[in-house]
């Protein structure tokens, strides 16, 4: 994967354009992960939250 | 004049949150935004239209709004709320490693993954903004002529690419923003971002009232 786009002016030097676009799905990946992952500690959150306040209203154990 | 202008922004036991100038200046920043975003990488991925002049000037609001929000935050806001606190980060950290189960610690005006992202926005906007005014040098418009002399060719393909990786990292920002917008335990900050208020009882809920002391309308 490249990470910037180069080429090659008139005179046969490289000559750096911006930014590739190659990892753009990354991004949106990124993003995409983050949501996941969010997800899933909200939902393990949540269960721990659960057991906890079960076990209190049984007195432990 | 303001007080006068949000009179109907809190009904009794509302606690105002986002007064209209914020409010505002959020809503013309996401509008443009995504513009930017929509004219920056649909032909990216094949879509082929004149984007060019509907980019900058979305770029020259943007940059507008910004100026608007700092003008806002120096004059009238204040830097408090959105300043990180070491108390802030502890709780995140014994909460995300189970020692402590969210419920108990309040936040001031901004919790502290809203001031994270705030301020993680803010310098890659700032980034995008900075290099796409010096863009603007090789755009003619109304106002110049183009000029693509004014940097040396390698500078310029740094210009591009921290304005090229900047606006790819937004698109994580925005997908991350609306996510959390749309959750349910999260509608009421959306709402309050439209409407301006939040419950008294959200309130008391969230917020630590000695570090965030807000405005309300009283029965």
């Amino acid at each position: 994967m490249e990470f910037v786009r180069i080429s090659r002016n008139a005179w046969g030097q490289s000559e750096l354009l911006g930014a590739s676009w190659e990892p753009l799905w990354l991004f949106v990946a990124a993003g995409l992960a983050a949501i996941v992952v969010h997800a899933l500690f909200v939902a393990v959150a949540s269960r721990r939250a659960n057991k906890t306040g079960r076990r209190d209203r049984t007195g432990g154990a | 004049m303001e007080a006068a202008a949000d009179e109907g922004d809190a009904a009794p036991g509302r606690v105002i949150r986002h007064r209209l100038p914020e409010r505002l200046f959020h809503w013309v920043m996401a509008a443009s935004m995504l513009v930017l975003l929509a004219t920056g990488f649909l032909p990216v991925i094949g879509i082929k239209f004149p984007w060019v002049t509907i980019h900058w000037i979305a770029g020259l609001v943007l940059t507008a709004a910004i100026l608007f929000h700092v003008v806002r935050v120096s004059g009238w806001l204040g830097f408090r709320g959105m300043s990180v606190r070491l108390d802030d980060l502890r709780h995140a950290v014994r909460h995300a490693t189970g020692r402590s189960l969210s419920g108990g610690h309040r936040s001031g005006k901004y919790e502290l993954a809203q001031q994270l992202y705030h301020h993680t926005v803010a310098i890659i906007v700032l980034a995008a903004v900075a290099t796409g005014i010096v863009m603007m040098a090789k755009v003619d418009t109304p106002l110049w002529q183009r000029d693509p002399y004014l940097l040396a060719s390698y500078t310029w393909g740094i210009v591009y690419v921290v304005h090229g990786y900047a606006g790819m990292a937004l698109i994580t920002l925005l997908i991350v923003h609306v996510y959390f917008a749309f959750r349910p335990e999260k509608l009421w900050f959306t709402r309050s971002m439209i409407v301006g208020w939040i419950t008294e009882r959200e309130f008391r809920e969230r917020f630590d009232p000695e570090r965030w002391r807000p405005e309300r309308r009283d029965a």
